[in-house]
């Protein structure tokens, strides 16, 4: 075994495009049947500032070198195989390094913002998420639940991404050894990796790599539907509207500061919650 | 892994009389197809069964592919032209001797008579874990056999090495490169013309292959331009036998020397890459310098600068530079 074979691209190409599509057409005939919301309650719009921060300054800087890194890293992994021939495994493996970069920041911000539990996906969540699917697939107008600054699509996304980005970057770091690059001479049995091992490497860093192709399809896709267009945006200048929030969020989970629109910190938010609980 | 046999494995035979039928055939069957021109490397890859085509398709019978013509002093070489040809022509040996020399360097007389100058610049490396069938990166794995601990890879690169090590064998190639002449491409979208200086890639560009030749493509002729024809011009091929030998390390150059002044230069080294390296490095240094010691010495230098050399292959250091100063040294108009 030494790699996956790369007509493999092509079916998660075909799946990609074929989700597009399916999506394309049940979101369409879904908008149809749905009326538009309800005004908000006044006294809560009240409360809400014009601009609530979704995406601040840094969030955004990194969610675009995250994305430079992973097209530069896509488009150099596969172009060449494509046909297009250029010098490609010194850009690749920047790439590598950024990417792996920004998940290093990734974790150690995220630690350090306490926002590690916003990403939990519990019983709560899976029931929501499957309320929401179920809603998307019916016919009528359905129950759609508002999630909190992230819904249940968004967090598994996030974890299926993070799973595909984990392979590759752990991969790519030990095939990284077997190139020359800036900081040591290539060394094909470095850690006394066994030949079939290595396979399994390459078919691992392959398989998460095309997995990557059909996950970037899918969000490209979300992100310039228009009706999802306030999020592209916020990811830009990093604001959503008043009307934005209430239509699509549930303040009571996602709360904003009144003054500046933006999240409060984790324990002002546990402490919050805790008060609902009756705690 | 390769097996030594004599018998081949089956494959269907086609042998056009028109490059279009050629063509034809090549965009009909891709990847599955083999190029078979004078058969002096296809078969050993073919018995060895290290490479199993489906379909093999003969170029000779194609007479358009054959043959030298001059065009306004451009000289026009079909890719099915015998290298015995190519050594023998009257304009070629007084125009561009060093290409009359590099082919008469190929093998022996009896290969230089049926192998052909496209089959000579199109072949694939010598590296012989490649050859043998192991499933290194050349040959679509993720090993590189002959950069391991113990390899035997004395012939093998110094210089633009990048996963794989194997080197060209090619001994035209140089002074096709220093003559800057032109390849001729047919392919799915007509004809189209390279340098020959771009027509040989290295590995960091594409692992598999040794030229841009795409699976439908096919190098029709080469064209020399008379830009460097009667000036100074020097061939060297140094291998381990005499006779019937790939080059350790060959060296092509042409050079315009006008006052005892160096004007312009153009130096090419096979055998030390996976590609001929034109000494780009080399060229700039010497250019506006008389060809001096202190010339020669900044040349030799400047050629092998960034050399990484394998376990058993540090000598091409010292035999590159040495090559190198002669190729300024001795070229004759």
């Amino acid at each position: 075994m030494v790699g996956l074979g790369w007509d493999i691209f092509w079916a998660v190409v075909f799946l990609g495009a074929l989700f597009v599509v399916g999506h394309a057409i049940l979101a369409a005939r879904k908008k149809r049947a749905t009326p538009p919301p309800a005004p908000a309650d006044p006294d809560l719009a009240a409360r809400v500032p014009e601009k609530v921060t979704r995406h601040n300054g840094s969030a955004r800087i990194s969610h675009w070198v995250l994305a430079l890194a992973t097209l530069a890293l896509l488009i150099t992994g596969f172009v060449p195989i494509l046909g297009l021939q250029f010098p490609w495994v010194t850009i690749h493996w920047i790439a590598g390094i950024i990417l792996t970069g920004y998940l290093l920041y990734h974790v150690v911000d995220t630690v350090r913002r306490g926002t590690l539990g916003t990403m939990w996906i519990g019983r709560e969540e899976i029931s929501k998420g499957i309320e929401r699917l179920k809603g998307f697939f019916s016919k009528g107008q359905g129950a759609e639940e508002k999630p909190g600054k992230w819904g249940t699509e968004n967090i598994a996304f996030h974890h299926v991404t993070a799973l595909a980005g984990i392979a590759v970057i752990a991969t790519g770091l030990l095939m990284m050894f077997r190139v020359d690059t800036w900081f040591w001479s290539a060394n094909p049995y470095v850690l006394g990796i066994s030949d079939n091992l290595w396979g399994w490497v390459y078919v691992l860093h392959g398989v998460a790599a095309v997995g990557f192709v059909g996950l970037l399809m899918a969000h490209i896709y979300f992100a310039v539907r228009p009706d999802n267009f306030w999020i592209t945006r916020s990811m830009f200048k990093g604001w959503i509207t008043r009307d934005e929030y209430l239509g699509h969020h549930d303040p009571e989970l996602w709360p904003v500061d009144e003054g500046t629109g933006a999240s409060p910190p984790a324990s002002a938010r546990r402490t919050a919650a805790a008060d609902r609980a009756g705690d | 892994m390769a097996q030594i046999n004599d018998m081949m494995g089956s494959f269907e035979l086609f042998q056009p009389t028109e490059l279009d039928g050629a063509m034809d055939l090549l965009r009909r069957h891709g990847e599955e197809a083999w190029v078979l021109s004078g058969g002096m490397d296809t078969f050993d890859w073919l018995k060895d069964r290290a490479k199993r085509p489906t379909v093999v398709v003969d170029l000779g019978g194609i007479e358009e592919l054959k043959g030298i013509q001059a065009d306004n002093g451009t000289l026009r070489i079909g890719a099915m032209t015998t290298l015995t040809e190519v050594a023998n022509h009257s304009e070629i040996r007084s125009r561009f001797p060093i290409v009359a020399q590099s082919a008469e360097k190929v093998a022996t007389p009896q290969i230089r008579n049926q192998g052909t100058l496209g089959g000579n610049l199109c072949q694939d490396t010598r590296c012989w874990y490649y050859r043998a069938g192991w499933p290194c990166y050349r040959a679509g794995g993720n090993t590189c056999y002959a950069n391991a601990p113990g390899a035997l890879n004395r012939e093998h690169s110094i210089l633009e090495a990048n996963r794989c090590v194997a080197v060209t064998p090619s001994d035209v190639a140089p002074t096709l490169i220093a003559l800057d002449a032109e390849m001729e491409i047919r392919g799915r979208r007509g004809t189209r013309r390279v340098r020959a200086e771009d027509f040989f890639i290295g590995p960091a560009i594409d692992i598999t292959r040794m030229t841009v030749l795409q699976p439908s493509e096919l190098l029709t002729a080469i064209h020399i331009p008379d830009t460097w024809a009667g000036r100074p011009m020097y061939f060297e091929k140094v291998a381990d036998r005499k006779a019937w030998d790939f080059a350790l390390v060959n060296v092509a150059s042409a050079l315009d020397v006008s006052n005892g002044t160096i004007r312009d230069a153009r130096i090419v080294v096979g055998g030390v890459a996976a590609r001929p390296l034109r000494m780009r490095e080399t060229e700039r240094a010497i250019s506006g310098h008389a060809p001096n010691d202190q010339t020669l010495e900044v040349a030799a230098q400047a050629a092998v600068q960034g050399a990484r050399p394998l376990q058993f292959n540090e000598y091409k250091v010292a035999l590159t530079k040495n090559l190198v100063k002669r190729a300024i040294r001795e070229a004759r108009s």
